[in-house]
């Protein structure tokens, strides 16, 4: 608007002091800077149709607290250079209703392409949506700008802070029985009615163990391994519903929980009621990556109003099991164990679930 | 222009008579058997990879044998082993497919870990052994491996530390429409693998190879690799960096690739052309990345786009 202005001005007082001294020079330079203003909007509309914007962002995923950076990238296929473009890209948290802004301005070379990144840091976890606005090009004189179509949404997934709950299962959940129809992916079993894997044979495999019809086809012996049924005595239910503020410390809990339950060898699901499909939806859990497909999944299925008592609706889905223990974690920080509160987390989750070793049976 | 590379450079126009719309793939080969590693391949199957490895042994003279893996290829297979003659009473070594000096391994992964064992202990090596006696490889050795992920349940994809021994680990993908319509033209007409003369021969490919040693790596810029490789190590969403092995490969690499270029030192830009080639396979990604989908070539670029690099005079 500023240079307009002083284009405006600039001509005006060329025209006026031009035709006050009857000057052909001033009046020829009135029509100089007309035509000029012509040409390099002329040029600005041609560049429009050269140019290529979108969201550059190296990397989408980040820990909270993690430095990410994300912007702009141009690429100006025509011959002359672009002096100035600006750019607005809305950061929105999926999770929270806030939005933030960010203006990022630029220059590009002639046939050529350029990065304009802004750093950010994550300083709470979701999944954050960065949709490119509007796009702005100024001419060589800065006197016209021109907008670019673009519409871009990128994903920026900001991952919660991992760390393990200290639990101890009694014998009697550790040893559970093992009648069940899902079976470790990691470890062999006796299971005779599903097979692990095949593999070459070693001392101390038993005779009977052998694949004959492989080894006669190979020059070593090759024997079964059968698969290890898993029982899940355990589920830890996530109760999304909706409360005010950050809930990172919840997304965090959560995920310590069934990590500490992981690592004490104690398989386990993870529930939550999910909003987008209004039901219970589960995740059996095993394995380090399960944790971020759980992390994805309670991200997709967002915060819920639901009435309902999600242990009762867990039950009810999954009446044919039995369950030794039923865990529930709600965004008050409560930690319920069947029905009665078992720990009161809301003080210092991280330290109470780190420091203190939680019996479960 | 260093005057020496340019018989590299007509060998890679020989290579291009047979293989059409791969420049990119065949620059890439030639500077790692220039900087003496391996070269692995996956890709699926009918892309080139045969023609491409039988171009190469035309144009540079060297002596190719092509060893097509499945389950049942045994390591002696590939080493050799001694065979009893009864004429002269005596066991004689029979050669394996490792004694040439280019060797194209189809389709590694279809074979049991032994082999696979074999092979690569014979890459790392440069040597073979059967029955105590240890007989030296052809110089120069190059093996041109490759790996078709589709329909791989049953087979035995490399794992990350057998990948490390090779150079690169490239695709060649399917070529552009245009020069696909070229390629069945000139199959139908006559093999264009026939039209590709000898420029080099094995004695003048080892003394390129002993010139590139000389080429001049600057402290900046072996400074530079080094921030590169100690990124990997504590990125957050990678499990297993560089080794020692992927900086040593990415050094020779970019000697490699400055002559090609004609230079008789080495810039940063060189560094930043081959890095993802040299290390993408070297690299496993953490489960952080798996489950979001990050891949390893975004990884690196991101390591690139934020370390520094140095500023060298040019001549």
């Amino acid at each position: 608007m500023k240079g307009k202005l002083l284009y405006l001005l600039l001509l005006a007082a060329t025209v006026f002091w031009g035709l006050l001294y009857y000057s052909s020079a001033l009046i020829s330079l009135a029509v100089l800077e007309v035509l000029a203003a012509a040409v390099s909007w002329t040029v600005m509309r041609f560049q429009i149709s050269k140019i290529k914007v979108r969201i550059c962002m190296p990397l989408s995923v980040t820990e909270k607290g993690e430095r990410m950076e994300a912007g702009l990238e141009l690429e100006n296929n025509s011959r002359i250079p672009l002096v100035r473009a600006e750019s607005q890209i809305r950061l929105k948290n999926l999770f929270y209703p806030e939005t933030e802004t960010i203006r990022l301005t630029g220059a590009v070379d002639a046939k050529s392409r350029v990065r304009i990144l802004k750093g950010f840091v994550g300083e709470h976890c979701g999944p954050v949506e960065l949709e490119l606005g509007q796009v702005w090009v100024w001419d060589f004189l800065r006197i016209f700008k021109g907008r670019v179509k673009v519409t871009q949404k990128e994903r920026w997934v900001i991952l919660p802070r991992m760390y393990q709950a200290m639990i101890r299962p009694d014998e009697k959940i550790r040893n559970s029985p093992d009648d069940s129809e899902e079976y470790d992916k990691t470890r062999p079993g006796d299971d005779v009615s599903e097979i692990f894997q095949l593999r070459e044979y070693r001392p101390g495999d038993r005779i009977q163990s052998v694949h004959w019809k492989r080894s006669a086809a190979r020059e070593d012996l090759i024997v079964r391994e059968y698969s290890l049924p898993v029982a899940r005595p355990v589920a830890l239910l996530l109760d999304l519903r909706w409360k005010e503020g950050y809930l990172d410390d919840f997304l965090e809990a959560g995920l310590a929980i069934s990590r500490g339950l992981m690592e004490a060898g104690c398989p386990h699901y993870v529930a939550w009621m999910d909003a987008a499909k209004e039901d219970v939806s589960r995740l059996s859990m095993e394995t380090e990556e399960d944790l971020y497909t759980l992390t994805e999944m309670l991200y997709r299925a967002g915060w819920n109003t639901s009435t309902g008592n999600l242990q009762q609706l867990y039950a009810e889905k999954y009446r044919g099991e039995s369950l030794l223990c039923c865990l529930r974690l709600d965004t008050d920080l409560c930690l319920w164990k069947d029905q009665e509160l078992w720990r009161d987390l809301s003080e210092n989750p991280k330290v109470i679930l780190e420091s203190g070793e939680l019996l479960l049976g | 222009m260093n005057r020496e590379v340019q018989p590299v450079l007509q060998a890679i126009q020989e290579i291009k008579k047979a293989v059409i719309g791969k420049d990119d793939c065949i620059v890439k080969i030639m500077t790692a058997i220039l900087a003496g590693g391996h070269i692995l391949i996956e890709d699926i199957p009918g892309v080139g990879k045969t023609t491409m490895a039988l171009a190469f042994s035309r144009a540079l003279g060297l002596r190719q044998n092509r060893i097509q893996f499945t389950p049942d290829v045994l390591p002696s297979d590939v080493v050799g082993f001694s065979m009893y003659q009864k004429s002269t009473g005596k066991f004689e070594y029979q050669p394996g497919a490792v004694m040439c000096n280019l060797l194209l391994a189809d389709e590694i992964n279809r074979t049991s870990p032994k082999t696979q064992s074999a092979l690569l202990e014979v890459m790392e090596e440069g040597k073979v052994t059967v029955d105590h006696v240890t007989r030296e490889l052809p110089k120069p050795f190059v093996v041109i491996a490759t790996q078709n992920p589709v329909g791989s349940a049953g087979t035995s994809m490399l794992p990350e530390s057998q990948l490390d021994r090779f150079m690169i680990c490239m695709n060649v993908g399917y070529p552009d429409m245009k020069y696909e319509l070229e390629i069945v033209k000139g199959k139908i007409r006559q093999d264009p693998l026939q039209e590709v003369e000898t420029v080099l021969r094995t004695d003048e490919l080892l003394d390129i190879r002993k010139q590139v040693q000389e080429i001049y790596i600057h402290d900046a810029v072996y400074q530079y690799m080094g921030k590169l490789v100690s990124a990997t190590r504590t990125h957050s969403l990678i499990e297993l960096g560089i080794s020692p092995r992927g900086t040593i490969a990415l050094a020779k690499m970019v000697q490699s690739l400055a002559f090609l270029r004609g230079r008789t030192y080495v810039v940063p830009e060189d560094v930043e052309d081959v890095f993802l080639d040299v290390e993408a396979h070297r690299i496993r990604m953490n489960a952080k990345a798996r489950v979001n989908q990050v891949t390893v070539g975004q990884v690196l670029q991101a390591i690139l786009d934020n370390t520094a690099k140095p500023s060298v005079m040019r001549k």
